[in-house]
């Protein structure tokens, strides 16, 4: 337990604001900024359709293509490693992206945005087997990884699915636009704006704690912010939580910015404002 | 004629008195009675010796002047001019020491040191180490051989064995902290300990459960000649005590300490957007310390020690590799400590002590909703039985028991982390759970020393401790022997080995949150070593200490993917140590040097270094005493620490971070640790008080010390966090 206050301690004595550092919620490189599933939890055999959230705005347009993996959840949240080598039932598949065509990218979103092309996944019926009823209930994690290679870098994505035999399944979050000072967003914002955006749909669900005890929870929602251009004070808030947008000097001529609200759950959703 | 002669006869009489001059000696600044010195009177040429009290008188003195002159060894000498005349009064005279050792404490437990490997520190030592933060016990130790401070917190790693496995007591009773966090002072006051105690590899019976080794802090006994007491203001606290005698047998201390340094940081942050303290980190402790002399077979004594650690702050900004370190951090750490302890000399051969310690824990940690609230009520209880067989035989046998009832509330994920390398903690799977229960560490051990002959040389000591886990419901029979060889009165050579357990820690054996199925992991010690004294009964001189030193440890608990933790773990610790002390008149010089290898394997690598393993370990500190000055410096070079690169990242993208690939463990090592630490003292003696200041700056060439790597948020990028800058305390200090 004094393991657990010592990391805590540590990376906020020593992982905070390193001026050196790229930020995080700078959009530069290629980058995969999440995964949306259609339907974040499903009942075993169900299919579920994957759309990454990717931004690629110095990418020119191009064609991209992912190996994708799927199997069960070798045990990550207990330090497994991301692989699928220990299940002989894994599936691969190659996914194709062309971010200059995917209507919900090209020239005029920056290339930066949800792709409209899409992935199919299966997780098998198979995958509940030898599962206990509680486990069942709070769902069974099927692991998909998409691995990139662009521009010489290897970019591993890992996107869970949960099976479970719940009868109320999770759906995504909703979030409708990005506000400049509590107005829709328009133009290029100038100096400190407060950026917000109207995140919602938190469900209340119930799940079995480690003790076997069953808690009514409502899902926590956050937002991670994205931009092209600036600088922000924060990269991650609550949902009402503004964040602070500064030009830091900058002449801007196109810009971008990104909400992407999650449920803790696998569930998440993106808005956007874009000035190509 | 003759009447003007009888009228200036009369004249003498009335102004040339005779009275009784009285005086009292007493010690300057301390005020300490000085007895049995011989005073004298000039030009008279009397002398008077004082008594018990400092107390003398010279009868029927012509009033006048006259001159005192005290010459005393140790002291300055005293050639004092007065008048004396007919008022009746008691001279106070004050004499000044060459040299001042503030609270003097004695070596009062005869059988201190009755293991040989024990190292240890007495209070003036430590309270004048240089980079010790003002004196502190604890600090002090990572001056002496096979230890070593880790990293930028305090945490003490003794020859290679991690910090959890380190024990810390006090007055031979376990307590959960030694340090408030960060690492900067330790939560007793050091003036009410008399000594520290340093049991490293191949410690005996009457103490178990480290696998490294054990820290004791030993208090003092309270002065009885007269109350004293002493205040002091340095950069990061204050605090003050009052000791002194309730009766003719009984004498109390009691000091607290209150830090500053947070209220400090609030206030040098406000205005911060990223960070701000709702509480400012403080810490505060207490320590009482009771002895009564109940008659010449019975003592009975009582410490009390209570600290409290509190920081509250909201962290606006996430941590870069962890978005979910934000929001709202509280911490609230304290703890309170009884002992009372009963010591009975039954008669010249056979001594008896009981003591308990009891009191309760508490340990809250909150972050963005999610806490660790752990609360517990402890009784540790210990009870010695020695006699003295015949001058060859004598035996120690004793009780070490532990109890422990605890509370415990989780809301946390379980947080992996191999090579040092944590994953992002919304990685972990979430775990709520309360668990109440109790613990009991059950343990006995025999200690004899056995020599063959009445004057042989050799003394054998075949000590034997028996322990039992209800953690793990284990019962563990440990032999510890050892041996001494006395080859003459300035070299002893000494061996010893012996196995020892450490019960897992309540997270690895929680069925929430670890694997209740796991085994106590342990370790055999063998060490060897002499201490050669080269100063033939003279003060000055070497003496010069050497020690070797393996332990092989077994079943050491891991994280393990499938069952949370397992005792997949060995591992192999070897070295050697050195220490050169040599004093000339008021130079005093220490030479230590440490060379270790602390090796790990684990089921996926094998033969890794440890986390632990700092392969040179050099000490440098000399001391020099000029009257009211002392100078001191030290220089330390520790190879660096050995530390697992990221090699890659999996982006996570339900949670949102970055979930690292590590490299081979520990297959990196940080630059070398080097430090030049500086202290002056200074002392201002009064009649009545003593002034000390002091100023210690630790890092005097300022250097950049590598302490941890830091990494960007998907661990592309790297840079080094830096230990403490060139860092000057200072204090001052009044004591009467």
């Amino acid at each position: 337990m004094k393991n657990i206050f010592s990391y805590i301690f540590f990376i906020l004595i020593f992982g905070c604001g390193k001026e050196d550092f790229k930020r995080v919620y700078r959009l530069d490189e290629f980058r995969v900024l999440g995964i949306i599933a259609n339907n974040p939890e499903v009942a075993a055999g169900s299919v579920v359709t994957l759309k990454p959230i990717l931004s690629d705005r110095n990418g020119g347009g191009r064609v991209l293509t992912a190996t994708v993996t799927a199997c069960s959840d070798p045990g990550i949240n207990l330090g497994a490693e991301v692989n699928c080598t220990h299940d002989t039932a894994a599936t691969t598949a190659t996914y194709t992206l062309n971010t200059a065509t995917d209507i919900n990218l090209g020239a005029a979103n920056l290339y930066t945005g949800m792709a409209n092309t899409s992935i199919n996944i299966t997780p098998p019926a198979s995958l509940v087997n030898g599962k206990n009823a509680l486990e069942l209930y709070n769902g069974i994690s099927y692991i998909v990884i998409f691995e990139f290679n662009v521009d010489g870098k290897t970019i591993k994505v890992l996107k869970r699915i949960s099976v479970t035999t719940r009868a109320t399944l999770n759906s995504n979050p909703t979030v409708s636009q990005i506000n400049f000072n509590g107005a829709a967003a328009s133009g290029i914002p100038g100096e400190d704006i407060n950026l917000t955006c109207n995140g919602g749909g938190a469900e209340s669900y119930q799940a079995y704690n480690i003790d076997g005890s069953l808690e009514t929870k409502t899902e926590n929602l956050t937002v991670a912010w994205y931009v092209t251009h600036g600088k922000l004070n924060t990269s991650k808030t609550d949902v009402s939580v503004p964040a602070k947008f500064d030009r830091d000097g900058q002449s801007i001529s196109n810009f971008a910015v990104l909400c992407i609200v999650r449920d803790s759950r696998g569930g998440m959703a993106l808005t956007r404002h874009v000035v190509p | 004629m003759f009447v003007f002669l009888i009228s200036c006869l009369l004249n003498m009489n009335l102004f040339a008195q005779d009275v009784n001059f009285e005086g009292i000696l007493l010690e300057k600044g301390t005020k300490k009675s000085l007895s049995n010195v011989n005073v004298f009177l000039l030009p008279l040429k009397l002398k008077a010796v004082t008594d018990s009290r400092g107390y003398f008188q010279f009868d029927k003195i012509p009033t006048g002047p006259h001159q005192i002159i005290i010459n005393l060894s140790g002291y300055d000498k005293l050639e004092k001019n007065i008048v004396i005349d007919s008022n009746v009064k008691i001279e106070k005279i004050y004499l000044e020491k060459t040299f001042y050792t503030t609270f003097e404490t004695t070596v009062t437990d005869k059988r201190a040191k009755r293991d040989d490997v024990t190292k240890s520190l007495s209070q003036d030592e430590f309270l004048k180490a240089p980079g010790s933060f003002g004196g502190d016990p604890v600090r002090a130790t990572q001056n002496l051989p096979g230890v070593a401070a880790n990293g930028a917190n305090a945490q003490i790693i003794i020859q290679g064995s991690s910090p959890d496995d380190t024990r810390y007591l006090i007055n031979n009773h376990e307590v959960p902290q030694v340090f408030h966090f960060g690492g900067i002072s330790s939560v007793v006051m050091p003036q009410a300990v008399e000594r520290v105690d340093l049991l490293p590899s191949g410690y005996g019976p009457e103490y178990s459960k480290a696998l490294g080794g054990i820290i004791g802090l030993h208090t003092k006994q309270p002065r009885q000649d007269r109350h004293h007491g002493m205040a002091y203001l340095d950069i990061f606290n204050v605090g003050g005590l009052v000791e002194g005698p309730l009766s003719s047998n009984s004498g109390y201390f009691a000091s607290a300490r209150y830090s500053y340094i947070g209220p400090m940081l609030a206030k040098i942050m406000e205005g911060e957007e990223d960070f701000n303290f709702s509480v400012a980190p403080t810490f505060a402790d207490t320590t009482l310390l009771y002895h009564k002399k109940i008659n010449d077979k019975h003592l009975f004594k009582t410490t009390v020690v209570g600290s409290r650690d509190e920081v509250k702050f909201v962290l606006n900004k996430p941590a870069g590799n962890d978005p979910s370190i934000r929001g709202e951090f509280y911490n609230l750490t304290q703890f309170v400590r009884i002992i009372p302890e009963f010591n009975y000399e039954i008669n010249a051969h056979s001594n008896f002590i009981n003591s308990i310690a009891i009191g309760p824990n508490k340990t809250l940690v909150k972050l963005n909703g999610r806490y660790l609230d752990i609360e517990s009520k402890n009784l540790t209880q210990r009870t010695e039985y020695f006699r003295e067989w015949s001058v060859r035989n004598r035996s120690y046998i004793g009780l070490d028991n532990k109890f422990n009832w605890y509370d415990v509330k989780v809301n946390l994920p379980n947080s992996f982390s191999a090579g040092n390398v944590s994953n992002p903690f919304s990685v972990g799977e979430q775990r709520k759970f309360q668990s109440k229960g109790h613990q009991e560490e059950l343990g006995a051990y025999v200690r004899h020393e056995f020599k063959p002959q009445e004057n042989s040389k050799w003394t054998l000591i075949p000590n034997l401790r028996f322990d039992y886990f209800t953690s793990t419901d284990q019962t563990f029979v440990e032999p510890r022997p050892s041996v001494r060889y006395q080859v003459d009165d300035s070299l002893v050579l000494r061996a010893s080995s012996g196995l020892y357990y450490q019960p897992p820690e309540p997270q690895e054996i929680s069925e929430n949150y670890g694997n209740p199925g796991i085994k106590a992991p342990h370790a055999w010690h063998y060490t060897m070593g002499f201490t050669k004294d080269f100063r033939k009964g003279s003060r000055d001189g070497f003496v010069f200490t050497h020690n070797v030193f393996y332990k092989v440890l077994s079943d050491l608990i891991i994280p393990d993917t499938k069952s949370n933790y397992a005792n997949t773990g060995t591992g192999k610790i070897y070295g050697a140590e050195f220490q050169t002390k040599y004093r000339y008149h008021d130079w005093q010089n220490t030479l230590v040097y440490t060379y270790l290898h602390s090796r790990r394997s684990i089921p996926k690598a094998n033969n890794f270094p440890s986390e632990y393993d700092q392969t040179h370990n050099l000490n440098f500190i000399s001391g020099y005493d000029l009257r009211r000055w002392t100078f001191s410096g030290r220089f330390r070079y520790v190879t660096g620490n050995p530390y697992t690169s990221v090699a890659s990242s999996v982006y996570d993208a339900d949670n949102d971070v970055y979930i690292p690939v590590r490299g081979p463990l520990y297959s990196d090592r940080l630059d070398p640790f080097m430090q030049l630490d500086f202290r002056v003292d200074r002392k201002f003696i009064y009649d009545t008080w003593i002034l000390s200041a002091y100023l210690d700056v630790q890092n005097l060439l300022n250097r950049k010390n590598p302490q941890s790597v830091n990494y960007s948020y998907d661990y592309s990028q790297k840079t080094y966090t830096t230990g403490l800058p060139i860092l000057p305390t200072f204090g001052i200090k009044g004591e009467f």
